[in-house]
């Protein structure tokens, strides 16, 4: 493989991993969620299920090509828009206020999820950049903890803004 | 070939300590065709990525286990 094409799998292998640790860091969060209501009882409000496009990485045979094929999302305007939830940069959220109802409590669902992430990590990371459509999310990213993890930060965020979640007093 | 990225469940202290690689154990491969268009004007652009619809052909012995619905994909690739 020459080197163009071993930078370019470089580049998706790190978002393979980005997904990797999306899906683990998500299911941190429902794992966490059934231990509250086994203990608290259920929550006033309905929870989100989400869940990550299914993603692969494909090298073509004999080709210095290399590609990120993700499952097809079908977007309705009205039912299903697009939304970027949460930034990679700042993480108040960035959605419209126009959005559906539905949206918008995905968004400060969200906002919790990386609270809940970041403590429960012992501050290593949580999923930043949250996009989707409906419930399924895509192209995460992992904020990590320079300080923890010098050889594995892809977005280094250094503090976390703990009044975005709705849920802390 | 196709790599699967796996879902992975969460275990108390089971964060990965080390990257992504193609040839774990955990890694589901196919061998697929994608079929897809690559022309302009049916490119999405985003921030770091165009994307190309398309579908892919698993070979006939792993169609039932497919993770696409209908097989409808999008192809990603990198702006260098």
């Amino acid at each position: 493989m020459q080197m163009r094409a071993r930078e370019k799998l470089k580049s998706f292998i790190i978002k393979a991993d980005c997904f990797w640790w999306a899906s683990i860091l998500l299911d941190l969060i429902y794992q966490f969620i059934a231990y509250e209501v086994k203990t608290r009882g259920k929550p006033p409000h309905p929870i989100p299920y989400l869940c990550w496009a299914r993603a692969m990485i494909m090298i073509v045979k004999d080709s210095k090509k290399v590609w990120l094929i993700e499952e097809w999302l079908d977007i309705d305007d009205h039912e299903r828009p697009f939304a970027k939830y949460i930034d990679n940069c700042f993480v108040n959220l960035c959605i419209p206020e126009m959005v559906p109802p539905k949206a918008q409590e995905t968004a400060d669902y969200l906002v919790f999820t990386q609270h809940v992430q970041w403590e429960k990590t012992q501050f290593v990371a949580f999923i930043s950049d949250y996009l989707g459509i409906g419930d399924i999310l895509t192209d995460p990213q992992i904020t990590t903890n320079p300080y923890v993890m010098p050889d594995f930060s892809f977005n280094p965020l250094l503090t976390f803004n703990q009044q975005a979640c709705k849920g802390c007093p | 070939m196709f790599y699967k990225i796996p879902e992975v469940t969460y275990a108390v202290g089971g964060l990965p300590n080390k990257p992504f690689e193609l040839d774990a154990a955990n890694i589901r491969k196919y061998d697929s065709t994608l079929y897809i268009n690559l022309s302009n004007n049916l490119m999405w652009q985003g921030s770091f990525k165009t994307a190309h619809p398309g579908t892919i052909k698993f070979d006939a012995r792993q169609l039932e286990t497919s993770p696409f619905t209908e097989n409808r994909v999008c192809a990603k690739q990198m702006y260098q």
